[in-house]
Order: structure tokens, then sequence, then C-alpha cells
């Protein structure tokens, strides 16, 4: 579905990812699990278009029987339109709008008004919190509430594939597991995820497949079961000594 | 007395509307790209000359020359978005100001070269000038339609803003531009937009402006963009309804202050506008209605 071959992305002068080579197929959930300042944001902001990446090249195949598509250059805005979904690091709700405009902005290019409506009724079955606050700007919701309106909106543009940046952050543990949650569920309905994540223990867990990314290169991939299994990655990500 | 008291709070009420009219189009684009735009005032500038070669030219009637007015501005606005403050996109903040000012500079002279520095008579029409009394309250038709102009475009731009999808979606460009992309917001075409209505508000500012003071040069600009901009720092930069506020508080303030006291505190308006500038903002950094101290360059 998606292929990143040997992708080197600048951020100014820094030199931030060399040589990112990575793949997500069709009804996965990918996790790219690696330590701060790795890469993980950047890879997702590259794929979703806010970043251009000076070398390598970017495919995308919305469906199994679909064209591939070289996405390198495409705009953000571009990228939306071809079905991928970039839900923010730090959730970045807009907390001007209310919950149901921040949920109507997420199907912003879409036309099919009728479906429209009826995603919104799907997203306010995933998180029904959403349709109790909908009248409330989004800036007074809590953290958790948050999250969900962020992958709400995200939802809305009815992606192909879900880019999401560490859902886990800032959250109690307990809403950690609701949203994963949810994750497994909205997979389970038909959405490919790649999922950027410091709670290596619970990405894996829940990626079919999993990437490692140090210093702007991936140096490790294998089936979550198995690097969960590893002991480099244990060390490194898992707490084990 | 208190009929002179009501007639000068009708006199804030006509200046404080043209002051809230370019102070909306300074805080939007100050909302969406963080640019203080020095070149605002100019627009007043052009929006005058207009009206005064569209009212010379021939027989159109007034409402069709606030539209054209508008556009007129609306264009140019766009325009100086696309030439200079585009290339400038992610420069640090001071780039723009510096490129906002060269802007300023380079259409009051273009004004000069092209229409002479010499004041010029700014005609209205007969039936615009005709003297209503309201009780002890006297006002001229123009000033009428400059406070109804005013109020009728300020309803339809919060219409716009909060009730429609282009509205949502530059509410959603000014608190985030990168977010706004990963929404599909085509945002170069959200910032013009907020370019074209703010620079369209501040022709028709600049059509009233010639009405009220009946002459017009090329500089003309730098009082309501100054103006423009101590209102919108006022009711808190970026904010819309804080420019309204603080455009009408600053045309009260001014006029009561001129007309309260003794005539000889007359000559320091503009001392006392930057003094009320400092305390409210002693007080209030982030203006009355500015919410959140963050700063996105």
């Amino acid at each position: 579905m998606l292929e990143i071959q040997e992708c080197h992305v600048y951020i100014g002068q820094t030199y931030v990812l060399k040589g990112v080579r990575l793949e997500v197929r069709h009804g996965e959930i990918v996790a790219l699990i690696g330590a701060n300042g790795a890469g993980k944001t950047t890879t997702l902001s590259t794929i979703s278009g806010l970043i251009r990446s000076r070398r390598g090249k970017i495919l995308f195949r919305p469906d199994p029987d679909a064209t591939q598509q070289d996405i390198t250059k495409t705009p953000a805005e571009g990228i939306v339109k071809m079905g991928i979904s970039h839900c923010p690091e730090g959730r970045q709700v807009f907390s001007d709008l209310n919950v149901w405009e921040n949920l109507l902005i997420g199907a912003y290019l879409r036309k099919d008004k009728q479906a429209v409506q009826s995603d919104l009724q799907w997203v306010c079955e995933l998180f029904p919190i959403l349709r109790n606050r909908r009248r409330q700007s989004a800036g007074s919701l809590s953290g958790g509430e948050q999250m969900m309106l962020a992958i709400g909106r995200a939802l809305m543009s009815r992606p192909r594939l879900l880019l999401l940046d560490e859902p886990s952050l800032g959250l109690a543990p307990f809403m950690v597991e609701v949203i994963f949650e949810m994750l497994e569920q909205i997979n389970a309905q038909g959405t490919t995820i790649l999922l950027v994540e410091q709670n290596a223990l619970m990405a894996l867990e829940l990626a079919q497949r999993a990437y490692v990314i140090e210093t702007g290169g991936i140096t490790l991939s294998g089936t979550g079961k198995d690097l969960a299994e590893n002991v480099a990655v244990r060390k490194a990500y898992l707490g084990a000594t | 007395m208190d009929g002179y008291i009501a007639q000068q709070l009708v006199n804030g009420l006509i200046l404080g509307s043209m002051y809230a009219l370019v102070a909306i189009g300074f805080t939007m684009i100050y909302g969406i790209i963080r640019l203080i735009n020095f070149a605002h005032g100019d627009i007043v500038m052009i929006g005058a000359f207009m009206t005064l070669g569209l009212v010379i030219s021939g027989k159109i009637s007034f409402p069709v020359i606030i539209l054209l007015v508008f556009i007129a501005g609306a264009f140019m606005g766009t325009l100086i978005e696309r030439v200079a403050f585009r290339p400038m996109r992610g420069a640090p903040q001071v780039t723009g100001f510096i490129t906002s000012l060269a802007i300023s500079i380079l259409l009051q002279n273009l004004g000069i070269l092209l229409l002479t520095a010499q004041p010029r008579n700014f005609f209205c029409p007969d039936y615009l000038q005709t003297i209503y009394r309201l009780g002890p309250v006297s006002l001229r038709a123009i000033d009428l339609g400059i406070v109804v102009t005013a109020v009728v475009l300020m309803v339809f731009l919060g219409l716009l803003v909060r009730f429609t999808r282009l509205g949502m979606a530059m509410r959603a460009t000014a608190e985030n531009l990168n977010v706004a992309r990963l929404m599909g917001i085509n945002i170069n075409h959200t910032i013009m937009l907020a370019f074209a209505i703010g620079s369209g508000l501040a022709g028709v500012a600049g059509m009233m402006w010639g009405g009220k003071y009946g002459q017009i040069d090329p500089l003309l600009g730098f009082v309501p963009g100054l103006k423009a901009f101590v209102a919108a720092v006022i009711g808190g930069v970026g904010s819309i309804p804080g420019a309204m506020l603080g455009g009408y508080l600053l045309g009260f303030g001014e006029v009561l202050f001129v007309g309260l006291l003794p005539p000889i505190y007359s000559s320091y308006r503009d001392a006392f506008v930057f003094i009320t500038l400092i305390l409210i903002l002693l007080v209030l950094p982030n203006g009355l209605l500015g919410g959140k101290t963050e700063e996105k360059a």
C-alpha cells in the first residue's frame, strides 16, 4: 500500500532522515518505534506532504487493485485527497472550533454530504463522548477527549491509510487502553494504520509488523511479536535489563 | 450639555466604524500569517482615490461604488500578498514586517507620482450631504451611510467566518497552519481570502474616509493604518470581534477626549490614543479579547 524508498529528509540544515525504507501493506497495523528525535514524526510528516523528501520516493496504492502513485512531491492537500490522513502529534485539535466543526473540517475536501453525515454518526459511535460535547469548544476537552476528537477528525476524510503520531502521549494509562482498543476496531473496519509510538510495549502488542528507527534510519523490522522478544529492543525500549 | 455629549458619541460612532473596518483586515492578516502589515493603511488611500475616480467618471450609484471599491481593495490586497508576502512565507516575522513597510512606501510614492501630492477635494453627491437632525444630534446622510455600511459589512463578515465552510477553514488556518493543511485546506487560498476580505474592507473604509474629511491625498493611509494597528492591539490582535471593539473604543475615546477636555488639549489626541494603548496592555497584555499568549512565528 505504502512504500518509502530511501528517503533523505532535511529540516532546515539538519539531516533528519537518512535513507528510510518502510512498507505498509493493506489492512495492517504497522508500528514505528524509536527514541525522541529518531525521526518518527518527520517520517509521518514526509508521507503526509508537510515536509519534502530531498531524495528518495514514496509510493502509494490506495486499494490493492488500484494503480500505484508516486506521492513524493504531492502537497499535503493532495495527500489527504488520495486517502492518507495524518493525526498529528500532541492532538492539535482546533481549540477555537467546537467539536462538531473539528469533525466537519476533517471532511473538508469531501463533496458527498450524505456520506459525511453518516461518517459523523460512525465516529460518534466509536467515541460517544464527542456527541455529548459537540457544541463545546475543542480546547475545553480533556486530553483523552481531545485525542478521540483528533482521531475522529482524521477519520472524517475516510482515509485508506491513517497515520497516527503518538496517540498515547500525555494520556492516563486507562485512556491509552481505550484508545488502543479503538484503533484495533478502526483497523478491523478496514483502515490501515501506521502508528508512531514511544510506548513501544503497547505499540508492539497492537501491531502486526513494526520498525525500529534510530537517528534517522530503520535499524530493525519484523513482526510485532518478534520485536517485542528481541533482546536489543527489550533493552532499549521496553525497560528490560 | 447632554445634547453635546450625544453629538460627540455619534461622532465617535462614525469614527469608530471606520477604524473598526480597517482594524478587521489588519487583525485578520495578523491572525492568519502573523504578519504586521503596515501597507494596510495604504489600501485605505487606494480605496479613497478609486471612489473619487468613480464619482467623477460618471453616474454610478453609491452602492455599486461600494462594491467596486471593495473589489479593487481586495484585488490590491491579494496582489500584494502574492507578489510581496508569499515569497517571504516562512521567513522570520521581522522580514514580513519590513516588507510591509517597503510596500507602504512604494504605494505612497506611486500615489504621489501618479496623482501628485496635492490634496484633492472629495466629491459627494448632494443627497449625501443632507443634514438630518435627530433631537439635539445632527448628522449628514453620509455619516449615517458610514455607520450603516460598516455595521452591515461587519455582520456579513461575522456570519461568513462563523457559519460557512470557508469561514471554518479560515479559523482553522489562523489557529494552526500545518494542521489545516493536513485537513486538505489549501492554505494559500485561505490566506489570499483573508487578504482579499481585509483589504476590501480597508478600501471601503477609504471611501468613507474621503466622504468624512472631504479631502484626500496619497499619504492619507498612514493615520488609519496606525489607528487600525492600535485598535487591533487593544482588542487583541488576531481577534475579529476584538478589532471591532478596539475600533469603536478608539473612536469614542478620541472624540470624547477632544470633546470633553478644554480645547488646548485637543492636539494631544494621538498621545491620548497611545497612553490608552499602553494602559490596556499593562493590564491585559493580549488585549481585551485576545486569548492565548503563544507566539507562532
